[in-house]
C-alpha cells in the first residue's frame, strides 16, 4: 500500500514537472514575464502544502490536549518537518522567482514576510521539540507552541496587508493543458504532504517505542 | 530559463532530500528493531 | 468575582514585592535598554540615518529584549523549591496565575516604558508634543502583546525544564506579526512615512494609523484569550 502511495506521488510529480516545461508553459502575457512564469508550477502547491501542514499541527495540537494519546503528538512533530521542508521550498522557489523578475533575492512585502514567518514558526517549532527531553512535558508544551503558531498565520496575513505588495496577485491560465498542469501538480504535492506526515509520524511512533521497551 | 531550472531543481532536490533522511530513519529502526528481536 | 480579584491580587503583590526586595530585574532591563539606544544611535550617527525612522526600530527592539528579560524571570521563581506546585495547589483558577503574572509583566514593561521612552525622544531629538497619548496607547498595545505571549512561554520554558535559551526564540518568532503594524504605527506616528504609500486604490488596507492599532488591539486580544486559556495545559502535572 504504502509503496504505491509512493510510486502514485512521483508519477504525479513528474507528470507534473514534465507538463508544466513543456505543454502547459504558460506564454509570455504580460511584458518582461517570460518563461520563468513556470515556476508557479512548483511555487503555488508548495505553499498550499506548507498552509495545510499547519493546520494539521493545530488539530494535532488540540486533539493532543484533549485525549492526551501519543499518536496525536506524533502526527504533529511530523506535520511540523512537513511544514518546515515545504516552506524551504516555498521561500527557495520564492527567491529565485523574485530574482528572475525582480533582480532582488527578496524584499519585504506581505507574501514574502508571510512564507518567511512560517518557515520560522516551523523552525522554533522543532527546535522546541528538541530542547525537552521529557516526552509527556514535550508533547504538551508542542501543542500549546503548535496553537499559538496557527493562531499567528492568519494575523500575519492581515497585518502584512500595511505594506505595499509586490508579489503577483493572480496567476490566470490560457490553456486547459495549463490547468491540467497546475492541478496535477498540486494533487502530487498534497500527496507528498501526505506521504511525508505518514512516514515520520510512523518513525517517531516506532522510535518511541523502542526507547520505552529500552528503559523498562 | 536557468531561473526556472534552478527553482524546479531546487525544489526537488529538497523533497529528495527530506526522503532520504526519513529512509535513513526508518533503516535504523528497523536495524534497531531486528537487533532486538534477535537478541530475545 | 470577588475571589477573582483577591487571588489575582494576591498573586500580583506577592510577585511585585519580589521584585522590589530583590531588585534585580528591573535595572538590567533599564540598563539593555539604555545600551541598545545608545548603540543605535551611535548608529544612526555614522550612517546618517533620520531619526524618526531610527526611533520606532530602537523602542520596539529595546521594549521586545527587555520583555523577554521581565519575562524569563516571571516563573523562576516558582521553579525553584517547586514553589509552583503549592500555587496551584491553591483554590484558585489556573487561568488567575496567568493573569496575575501577566499584569505584572505589563507593569514592568510599563515601568521601562516609562523611563526609556523620554531617553529615546532625547537622543534621537523628536519631539511629539500633540500625539503623545498616541504614542502611549502604541507602546502599551505592544507591551500587552509582548507580555502575554512571553508569561505563556515562560511558563513553558521553565517549568517543562526545556534546555537552551529558548524563550527568547519562541516568543520572537510569535510576535512577528505583531511588529508590523506596531513599527507601521510608530512610524506614522513620528512622521516618518511618506505620503504616497498611505492607501489609495489597491494598496486601500496600507496604513492609516487606525488599521495598525486596529491589528494590534486583534493580536492583543485574540493572543491574550488563547494564552489564558492554554496556560493551564502548559502548567499541569
Amino acid at each position: 500500500m504504502r509503496r504505491l502511495l509512493i510510486l502514485l506521488t512521483f508519477v504525479l510529480l513528474a507528470a507534473s514537472t514534465w507538463m508544466s516545461l513543456t505543454v502547459g508553459e504558460v506564454t509570455a502575457a504580460e511584458a518582461g514575464i517570460t518563461v520563468e512564469k513556470n515556476i508557479v508550477y512548483v511555487h503555488v502547491p508548495s505553499a498550499i502544502c506548507a498552509s495545510l501542514c499547519f493546520v494539521v499541527l493545530l488539530v494535532a495540537g488540540i486533539a493532543y490536549l484533549g485525549t492526551n494519546s501519543p499518536a496525536y503528538d506524533y502526527i504533529g512533530a511530523a506535520s511540523a518537518e512537513a511544514a518546515f521542508v515545504f516552506a524551504t521550498v516555498l521561500n527557495a522557489t520564492g527567491c529565485v522567482f523574485a530574482r528572475a523578475f525582480w533582480g532582488y533575492w527578496w524584499t519585504p512585502s506581505p507574501r514574502l514576510i508571510t512564507s518567511a514567518i512560517l518557515w520560522f514558526l516551523s523552525v522554533a517549532y522543532l527546535i522546541l521539540r528538541a530542547g525537552v527531553p521529557d516526552p509527556a512535558r514535550r508533547a504538551r508544551a508542542c501543542a500549546v507552541f503548535g496553537i499559538i503558531a496557527f493562531l499567528d498565520v492568519p494575523l500575519l496575513f492581515i497585518s502584512a496587508r500595511l505594506i505595499k505588495d509586490i508579489h503577483i496577485a493572480n496567476v490566470e491560465f490560457e490553456t486547459a493543458w495549463q490547468g491540467a498542469a497546475f492541478g496535477l501538480s498540486i494533487l502530487g504535492t498534497l500527496l507528498l504532504g501526505f506521504l511525508l506526515i505518514w512516514l515520520k509520524a510512523d518513525v517517531l511512533k516506532c522510535r518511541a517505542k523502542l526507547e520505552e521497551e529500552l528503559v523498562d | 530559463m536557468k531561473y526556472l531550472a534552478l527553482a524546479v531543481s531546487v525544489a526537488w532536490l529538497v523533497y529528495f532530500a527530506y526522503l532520504f533522511v526519513l529512509d535513513r530513519q526508518i533503516r535504523d529502526l528497523r536495524r534497531r528493531l531486528d537487533a532486538r528481536t534477535r537478541d530475545m | 468575582m470577588n475571589y477573582f480579584c483577591d487571588s489575582l491580587r494576591a498573586i500580583f503583590i506577592k510577585d511585585i514585592v519580589a521584585e522590589f526586595r530583590s531588585r534585580q530585574v528591573l535595572p538590567t532591563m533599564v540598563v539593555l535598554g539604555m545600551l541598545i539606544v545608545w548603540v543605535m544611535r551611535i548608529v544612526s550617527e555614522a550612517a546618517s540615518v533620520s531619526a524618526e525612522i531610527m526611533a520606532p526600530a530602537v523602542l520596539w527592539i529595546a521594549f521586545l529584549f527587555s520583555g523577554l528579560l521581565a519575562q524569563e524571570r516571571s516563573f523562576a521563581a516558582e521553579e525553584q523549591e517547586d514553589c509552583i506546585a503549592g500555587l496551584l495547589l491553591a483554590p484558585i483558577d489556573v487561568g488567575t496565575i496567568y493573569l496575575a503574572k501577566l499584569l505584572v509583566n505589563i507593569l514592568m514593561l510599563c515601568v521601562f516604558e516609562a523611563i526609556i521612552v523620554p531617553v529615546v525622544l532625547l537622543a534621537f531629538g523628536i519631539a511629539v508634543p500633540d500625539r503623545w497619548p498616541a504614542l502611549i496607547g502604541v507602546l502599551l498595545l505592544g507591551n500587552v502583546g509582548i507580555s502575554s505571549v512571553g508569561t505563556l512561554f515562560s511558563a513553558m520554558v521553565q517549568l517543562s525544564r526545556v534546555r537552551g535559551a529558548l524563550l527568547s526564540i519562541l516568543v520572537l518568532v510569535i510576535l512577528l506579526p505583531m511588529m508590523i503594524p506596531a513599527t507601521f504605527g510608530l512610524l506614522l506616528l513620528f512622521g516618518a512615512i511618506p505620503a504616497e504609500l498611505t492607501g489609495t486604490g489597491a494598496l486601500s488596507m496600507v496604513g492609516s494609523f487606525k488599521t495598525a492599532v486596529g491589528y494590534m488591539i486583534a493580536f492583543d486580544t485574540l493572543f491574550t484569550v488563547a494564552c489564558w486559556l492554554l496556560f493551564g495545559f502548559v502548567v499541569g502535572q
